[in-house]
C-alpha cells in the first residue's frame, strides 16, 4: 500500500469515525487514530440490492465503511449505507437479556432468559402440541440463522409454523415466478441494466428504495440516450424524474393497464410468434388449459380506452408504453417491487408483467428480463431459497410433497416421517392464531411485527396478551415489538457475526465477522442452538463450524434448480458475490437462467435458445388474469385511498436508521402526504395535524402538501414508530401468496 | 428534503448555518437556496436522486454548510481512493472540487475529461 493511500484511508476512517462515535457519545476519535485500519469484506445491511462493502475496524470498533469496487456496486454506496457505522453504537443497542416481571422488562442473565424460553415452549408443546408454538423470522437474518430455525422447528419441535417477514414483501413475486416459470427467483441479473433500452418500472420507487440500482439505470440512460424509462406508479415519485413516460393511475387498477398493453402488443404485431409457439403455454386459474386464441380473446376485452377508464390514466399513454415495451429493436427490462407484490391480487399482477415479456420474447437476452427487486438483504437467500416459510423446505421443496420431505429428512439424518406433511400457518394466519390462543408461544427473530404487520393494533393486542408468550431476539430495545415481549434477547448485529446473504439477482455473498458483539449480545445462530439444546434437539444443530452448516446447505441444493453446490465457503471468502446455479467448483456462476450456454441446468443438446425447465413441458405460462379491484375501494365515507411506502433516508421500521443522528432529522416523521387539491378542499395547511382513519384503526399525522401525491391519494411511509401507518392498513391477503395488501386501503381524513 | 427551484420568500441571510428552526419535513432547501437548487438540478446527483441531505447532512446541528472529503467519500470511496493514489500532489481535502463544480458536478475546465483512474460507477460526466 502506498503512503498516500494509507494516509487517505486514515483520513477517511477518521472522518467516518466522527459520525459513528458522536452518536455513541464517545469523544472524537480523530486524534486517537493510530492509522491502523483493518478492512473486512462484507455486504450492506439494508436493502436487497446487496452492495459489497468493506468495514473499517480499529481497536475492535467499526469506524468506517467503503464500497467494494470489485462488487456489482463498483464501490458506490448510498446514504444509508455509508452511515452504517452509526448503527453499531446506538444508545438503544440491546446489550443484555431481559425478562418481563410484574409488567416490566428487567435485566436477566442468559441462563435465566433461555431457561424461561425453553420452559414456556416445552410447556406449550407438551400441553397443546407442537403446533401451539411458532417462529417468525426475517429476510434480514443470515442464511445460517434462518436455516437453524427452520431445522429446529420443522425437524425438532415438529411444527411447520415457521414464517418470516418476506411473506409481507416478496411472497407474490415468488408465486409469480413459480406460476409462470415453475421455479422461484429471477432469471436475469443486474448486468441486464447495462444492456436495456427500455425500463418498465412498475410499483417501485427505485430511486429511493434501491438507489444504487437506480444509479445504474441513470448511468445506462446517460450512456444510451435512446433509452426509454416508463414508470407506472400512482405517485409521482423521485423515480419518475428520469421517466420518459410516467403513468399515474388509481391505486389497484394497474392490472387493467397491463392487460391493455398486451392487447396493444398483439394488435400492433409486436409479439414474437416463434417464441410463443416454442416456449409458451396458456392458462387460467391454476390450470394450464388455454390456447393462444383463448388468450387473444381474453385481452381483446382490455382496450386501451377501457383500461384508461378503469385506471384513470390516458389511453394514449398505455399505447405508447406498449409500443416502447414491444419495440422489436429494443431490449426491455421490467423492475418492480412492493407496488405489485403487496396486493390481494399480487401474484396475478406479477403474472401480467411476465406475460408482456413472454409475448414479446424479451427474456433471457442481455437487457431483456423481468427482474423483481427485493426489499431485504437476505429475503431471497435465507428465506425464499432456504425454504424458511411455513409451506416450504430448502431449495424449492414443498412441505406438502412426500418426496421432498423424504429428501430433506435423509440429509437431516432424521427418521422418515419426522417432518409434518401439513403446511404451517402463513404470517397473518400465524398472528391470528396467536390472537385466538391457538398459538401460545411465539419466537420473533430480527424483525419488528409490532410495527410492520398490517392492521397492526389487532396483532399488538395478541402480542401483549398475558396468556401468550412472546420472545423477541433483536439488536435494539425498545422497538414496537420488544416493548410487548415477555423475554427480549440481545442479538449480535451485522458486523458482529459471520454468515451469508443472498440478494435479488441470485447473488450469494459472505459477510465476515468484523467486531465482537455489543455487551452480552450473541449471534441469532447461537441463540437458536442454545434453545435447540434446551429443548432436547441439540443433535440437529451440532455443527462444528459455520463452514459445516454451509456444506449441509450446499448438499441440500445439489440437484435442485438452486444448485450452488460448487459455491464452497473457501470460494466465497475472496469472492465478491457469486450467482447460482453453480453446480460444481469450477463453474463460474450463472448470469441468466434458462439460457443455453449460460445456465448449466440447460442441457447442451437442448435444441432451442431457452429452456424453461421449471415446468414439465419446458414452457412458461401466459396467464389469463382479469383485472380485479383491491379488497377495499373508496366510498362516500372512506373517500381517500391510502398507500404506504419507503423513503431514501430510512429503512423498514427505522430501528437502525433512526440511530443515525442526521437521518433522524431527515424524513423520519411519517407525514400524511397529500395533493394541494385535497389540502385546499379540506382547508389544510402544511404542518396541520390530521387523523387518518380506516375501518380498522386510526393514526394522527402532520400534513405534507406535495406534488408526489395525486388528488384522492394519501401516502404515508412505514418507518416511523410513533406515527404508524399500519394502524390503518388492511390485513386482507392474496389468496395464493398470502401477502397482505399494504398498498391500497380506503380511509377518511379529518383535521384535528 | 429535496431541492426545489421554488422562488425564495425568506432571505437566506436570516438563516443560521445550523438551521435549527427549519422544519425539514415541510420546507425544501431550494425554498431559500434557489441558485444552488437550480445548479443541483443540472447534476447527476439530481437525476440519480441524491438530495441535498446526502452531502450537507440534515438540518439542526448535523448541517454541514461546506461538505468536506468525508461526504464524497461516503458514496464514492473507491473513486476518491484511486484519485488520491493517482494524484498525490492534489490536496486531499480538495480532491473532488479541484475539478468538479460543487452543485452541478460539472468539470471546471473542459479539458478535464475522464480523469478517474480505475473506477466504475460515477465516472461518467
Amino acid at each position: 500500500m502506498s503512503v498516500s493511500r494509507r494516509r487517505f484511508l486514515e483520513l477517511s476512517a477518521a472522518a467516518s469515525a466522527l459520525f459513528a462515535l458522536n452518536e455513541a457519545g464517545a469523544s472524537t476519535f480523530a486524534g486517537q487514530m493510530s492509522g491502523k485500519i483493518d478492512w473486512v469484506k462484507s455486504v450492506c445491511r439494508y436493502c436487497g440490492t446487496g452492495c459489497g462493502l468493506y468495514i473499517g475496524v480499529e481497536n475492535g470498533k467499526v469506524m468506517a465503511v467503503k464500497g467494494d469496487t470489485d462488487n456489482h456496486n463498483k464501490g458506490l454506496l448510498c446514504l444509508k449505507g455509508f452511515l452504517l457505522p452509526q448503527i453499531m453504537y446506538a444508545s438503544d443497542r440491546l446489550r443484555y437479556p431481559m425478562i418481563r416481571k410484574n409488567g416490566k422488562l428487567e435485566r436477566a442473565t442468559w441462563d435465566e432468559a433461555m431457561s424461561l424460553v425453553a420452559a414456556r415452549f416445552k410447556e406449550s408443546i407438551e400441553k397443546y402440541g407442537a403446533d401451539s408454538v411458532g417462529f417468525y423470522g426475517s429476510g434480514q437474518a443470515l442464511t445460517e440463522e434462518s436455516y437453524c430455525a427452520n431445522k429446529l422447528f420443522k425437524a425438532g419441535i415438529g411444527t411447520n409454523n415457521l414464517e418470516g417477514n418476506p411473506r409481507l414483501c416478496m411472497a407474490s413475486a415468488v408465486a409469480g415466478y413459480l406460476t409462470t416459470y415453475g421455479k422461484d427467483e429471477p432469471m436475469g441479473c443486474y448486468e441486464d441494466i447495462d444492456h436495456a433500452d427500455v425500463f418498465f418500472i412498475i410499483g417501485s420507487n427505485t430511486a429511493e428504495a434501491h438507489p444504487i440500482l437506480f444509479e445504474r439505470i441513470v448511468k445506462r440512460q446517460s450512456a444510451n440516450p435512446v433509452t426509454k424509462v416508463i414508470v407506472l406508479d400512482p405517485r409521482r415519485t423521485p423515480t419518475s424524474r428520469i421517466a420518459n413516460l410516467h403513468i399515474s393511475f388509481t391505486p389497484g387498477t394497474d392490472m387493467a393497464i397491463l392487460n391493455a398493453m398486451a392487447n396493444v402488443l398483439i394488435h400492433e404485431k409486436l409479439i414474437d410468434a416463434d417464441f410463443l409457439k416454442t416456449h409458451v403455454a396458456f392458462g387460467e386459474g391454476a390450470e394450464v388449459n388455454k390456447t393462444w386464441d383463448d388468450y387473444k380473446a381474453f385481452v381483446a376485452q382490455y382496450t386501451p380506452d377501457k383500461a384508461a377508464q378503469i385506471s384513470g390514466c390516458r389511453a394514449e399513454d398505455i399505447v405508447r408504453a406498449a409500443r416502447w415495451f414491444g419495440d422489436k429493436n429494443a431490449a426491455t427490462m421490467s423492475l418492480w417491487t412492493m407496488g405489485l407484490n403487496q396486493r390481494t391480487k399480487g401474484v396475478w399482477a406479477n403474472n401480467l408483467v411476465h406475460n408482456l415479456h413472454l409475448l414479446t420474447g424479451k427474456i433471457g437476452k442481455p437487457g431483456s428480463t423481468p427482474l423483481s427487486l427485493t426489499g431485504q438483504p437476505n429475503a431471497c437467500g435465507g428465506v425464499r431459497d432456504g425454504g424458511a416459510l411455513s409451506h416450504l423446505l430448502p431449495y424449492g421443496r414443498l412441505i406438502a410433497n412426500d418426496k421432498h420431505r423424504a429428501e430433506v429428512e435423509k440429509i437431516w439424518n432424521i427418521p422418515p416421517g419426522t417432518i409434518s406433511p401439513k403446511p404451517g400457518l402463513a404470517t397473518i394466519d400465524l398472528f391470528r392464531a396467536f390472537e385466538e390462543g391457538k398459538v401460545k408461544a411465539l419466537y420473533v427473530m430480527c424483525t419488528n411485527p409490532g410495527q410492520s404487520l398490517p392492521n397492526v393494533d389487532r396483532y399488538r393486542k395478541a402480542m401483549s396478551n398475558d396468556d401468550n408468550f412472546l420472545v423477541v431476539a433483536d439488536s435494539y430495545h425498545p422497538t414496537r415489538t420488544t416493548e410487548l415481549a415477555n423475554v427480549v434477547l440481545p442479538a449480535a448485529l451485522w458486523a458482529e457475526k459471520e454468515g451469508v446473504y443472498g440478494c435479488t439477482e441470485r447473488r450469494y455473498q459472505l459477510l465476515q465477522k468484523a467486531v465482537e458483539p455489543a455487551g452480552e449480545a450473541r449471534p441469532d445462530f447461537e441463540i437458536l442452538r442454545d434453545l435447540a439444546r434446551r429443548l432436547g434437539h441439540g443433535n440437529l444443530v451440532d455443527w462444528k463450524s459455520l463452514d459445516e452448516v454451509w456444506d449441509e446447505l450446499r448438499a441440500l441444493s445439489k440437484g435442485t434448480a438452486y444448485d450452488f453446490s460448487g459455491m464452497t465457503r473457501d470460494r466465497m471468502r475472496p469472492a465478491h458475490g457469486l450467482l447460482w446455479p453453480m453446480p460444481n467448483e469450477s463453474h463460474p456462476g450463472t448470469k441468466r437462467r434458462y439460457v443455453k450456454g449460460e445456465d448449466p441446468l440447460v442441457a447442451p443438446e437442448w435444441p432451442q435458445r431457452i429452456q424453461f425447465y421449471g415446468r414439465p413441458d419446458n414452457k412458461a405460462v401466459v396467464w389469463l388474469r382479469p383485472h380485479k379491484p383491491p379488497e377495499e375501494v373508496v366510498d362516500a365515507e372512506y373517500n381517500y385511498y391510502c398507500t404506504t411506502g419507503r423513503n431514501l433516508e430510512h429503512w423498514h421500521t427505522g430501528t437502525m436508521t433512526k440511530s443515525c443522528k442526521e437521518l433522524r432529522h431527515a424524513n423520519y416523521e411519517s407525514m400524511a402526504e397529500i395533493n394541494a387539491v385535497d389540502a385546499q378542499k379540506l382547508g389544510l395547511k402544511p404542518g396541520d395535524t390530521v387523523q387518518i382513519a380506516s375501518r380498522r384503526g386510526k393514526e394522527k399525522f402532520r400534513v405534507k402538501v406535495t406534488e408526489f401525491s395525486k388528488p384522492g391519494l394519501i401516502y404515508v411511509h412505514m418507518h416511523d414508530p410513533d406515527h404508524m401507518c399500519n394502524r390503518v392498513t388492511i390485513d386482507a391477503v392474496d389468496s395464493i401468496s398470502k401477502q397482505p395488501e399494504y398498498k391500497v386501503c380506503a380511509v377518511k381524513m379529518e383535521k384535528v | 428534503m429535496v431541492a426545489s427551484s421554488k422562488e425564495s420568500t425568506d432571505p437566506k441571510a436570516a438563516t443560521p448555518a445550523t438551521h435549527p428552526q427549519i422544519d425539514a419535513a415541510q420546507q425544501k432547501c431550494g425554498d431559500c437556496h434557489d441558485a444552488e437548487a437550480k445548479q443541483w438540478d443540472q447534476s447527476r446527483h439530481a437525476t440519480g436522486g441524491v438530495p441535498c441531505l446526502v452531502c450537507h447532512g440534515a438540518v439542526d446541528d448535523n448541517f454541514i454548510p461546506k461538505p468536506a472529503l468525508q461526504r464524497c467519500q461516503g458514496c464514492h470511496a473507491a473513486i476518491m481512493e484511486a484519485m488520491v493514489t493517482a494524484k498525490p500532489n492534489v490536496p486531499k481535502v480538495n480532491v473532488c472540487f479541484t475539478c468538479h463544480q460543487p452543485h452541478t458536478l460539472k468539470l471546471k475546465r473542459a479539458n478535464l475529461k475522464r480523469p478517474h483512474p480505475n473506477v466504475g460507477i460515477g465516472d461518467t460526466q
